[in-house]
């Protein structure tokens, strides 16, 4: 009885674990995802900055 | 000194100018943004760093933010530049291949038609005379389908302007590129014909070409053509000549050696315009081979005639030598001799023309005798000889033959048989005509002038160069 309790108790400590480090990994990625998309989502937003203040129509001598 | 062609007067298509000005003031200045983008978030987090735990965390995620946008945002920026370069060329390429086919086709369809440009004032060919801008007057150099628009150019005053043919470019003012004289569009849009009149001073060439032009008009009007002038100074200028040959005087002596076309337009109906450049050289081109005219516009020559005066001939002086004295004045006979007139066309043929020593020229050249209203040359070279050989002769013969053998017999008794053999060895296509390009002696009576003969050659000359006048001489005949 004694053994099946420690078994269950070991796989719940792992499951804990794995719960935590899938949490944290998650987390991480969560992050990573989210400075990648600021990252390129500032130049993208610069590059747009940069096209509207750059491009424009040929203008004709008045 | 550079050959590079001048820019034009108009705005270059935003894809071949601008356009790249554009891109790399884009691609710096979204640069110069990610850099202080990423400097911010950088100097934020040197600035939290040596806080508190919480501003720690907060000067990581700052440190990664400004790593984020290096990393990452290098890599959009060069995406974003790597697209706007793409839609950048790809409209340029499309732009290139479509203006491209357009001038291939433009060029295809008026090579087709025979369509170019000659200027009638310094007799240059070329393919576009250029434009001017209907609003501001700048001249357009090359409106064509280009890279400054492909069926119209801008001009830098804002003016759309037609840059093909298609779309009437024809119809705006335009000038020669090579000495800046107006042209009409019938000097560029219409298939042309060229027909100088040669000869020696005072053959006659002047009064020849006005009474051509003349029973032209009048032979067109018959034959269910229109003509029409190109410029009111000719249209002045026939009517000037026309009112002198009314009054019985003689058209006032060609000065220049190299004078401007006389144009005449010629349309039927459903058919492109025909335009007749005409011209008629001061006899004094012929003293001088260097000076011969004829290389200003033999590149493109339909056909030539070739005027003789009969009283250069010292057998036909000799003949009338009784009467010759007493209208001498009246009948101004020519001192070139025709084998010098000859041989000088054939020589700046062989220099400018590229005409073989030994080569036959294949333009149809027509010999004219003029001046048979004197004595009774029409009687004996004229059309009533040429008709009485007709029915004299057992067999049915062609009266154009017949004319030919006439006119060629009769030079040939006259000691011109070298000039014949020079016409028959070098000159592929040869008539003999007769005419009298006044109709009578300037006696000062003031009878009016009628010519006769004087539109045959002329005819026949335009028959070979063009099925228009070709189908109307047959109907005519």
């Amino acid at each position: 009885m004694a053994d099946s309790d420690d078994l269950g108790g070991c796989i719940g400590a792992v499951l804990m674990i794995a719960l935590v480090v899938a949490a944290v990994m998650i987390a991480v990625t969560a992050l990573m995802s989210l400075g990648t998309l600021f990252g390129a989502g500032t130049a993208l937003h610069n590059y747009g900055l940069a096209f509207a203040n750059n491009v424009k129509p040929q203008r004709v001598r008045p | 000194m550079s050959t590079a062609t001048p820019p034009e007067p108009a705005i270059k298509s935003y894809f071949f100018d601008k356009g790249y000005r554009d891109l790399l003031s884009t691609i710096t200045e979204s640069w110069n943004r990610n850099v202080a983008s990423s400097r911010e978030h950088f100097d934020k987090a040197a600035h939290l760093f040596p806080g508190e735990v919480a501003d720690k965390g907060l000067a990581i995620l700052w440190g990664t933010a400004g790593v984020s946008v290096v990393v990452f945002g290098t890599a959009v920026f060069l995406a974003a530049s790597a697209i706007h370069i793409t839609i950048l060329l790809t409209f340029f390429l499309l732009i290139y291949i479509a203006f491209s086919l357009v001038y291939l086709t433009e060029r295809t369809y008026l090579a087709g038609k025979k369509f170019f440009t000659v200027c009638p004032e310094c007799h240059a060919k070329s393919s576009l005379p250029e434009h001017f801008c209907p609003r501001c007057g700048e001249v357009h150099r090359r409106l064509i389908p280009s890279s400054y628009g492909i069926l119209h150019h801008t001009c830098q005053c804002g003016e759309k302007l037609p840059a093909t043919f298609f779309l009437k470019r024809g119809l705006l003012k335009s000038r020669c590129p090579d000495c800046q004289s107006l042209l009409e569009t019938g000097h560029t849009e219409s298939r042309k014909a060229f027909v100088p009149i040669f000869g020696g001073p005072a053959v006659g060439k002047s009064a020849f070409l006005f009474s051509a032009v003349s029973q032209l008009m009048d032979y067109t009007a018959r034959s269910g053509l229109r003509s029409s002038f190109l410029e009111s100074r000719t249209e002045n200028e026939l009517d000037r000549v026309s009112q002198q040959f009314a009054q019985g005087r003689s058209p006032e002596k060609t000065l220049s050696t190299l004078p401007r076309a006389f144009n005449l337009k010629v349309q039927a109906d459903g058919r492109d315009p025909r335009v007749l450049y005409l011209y008629d050289p001061a006899g004094e081109a012929f003293n001088e081979t260097a000076g011969l005219v004829l290389h200003r516009y033999q590149a493109y020559l339909s056909g030539l005639i070739f005027l003789i005066d009969p009283f250069t001939i010292p057998a036909v002086c000799a003949e009338y030598a009784d009467r010759l004295e007493s209208v001498r004045d009246a009948l101004q006979p020519s001192k070139l001799p025709i084998e010098d007139a000859l041989a000088r066309i054939l020589i700046s043929m062989e220099e400018h023309f590229g005409l073989g020593k030994t080569a036959r020229l294949k333009v149809p050249v027509a010999v004219v005798i003029n001046k048979i209203d004197a004595f009774d040359l029409e009687a004996r070279i004229g059309e009533p000889a040429m008709r009485q050989r007709v029915q004299s002769s057992p067999t049915p013969v062609d009266p154009e033959t017949t004319r030919d053998e006439l006119l060629r017999d009769q030079l040939c008794r006259w000691g011109q048989g070298d000039v014949v053999q020079q016409l028959e060895t070098r000159c592929a296509r040869v008539h003999y005509f007769t005419c009298s390009a006044l109709g009578h002696m300037p006696d000062g009576s003031g009878r009016a002038f009628e010519a006769r003969g004087v539109l045959e050659p002329l005819l026949w000359i335009l028959g070979e160069a063009d099925s228009i006048f070709a189908a109307e001489r047959k109907r005519a005949a």
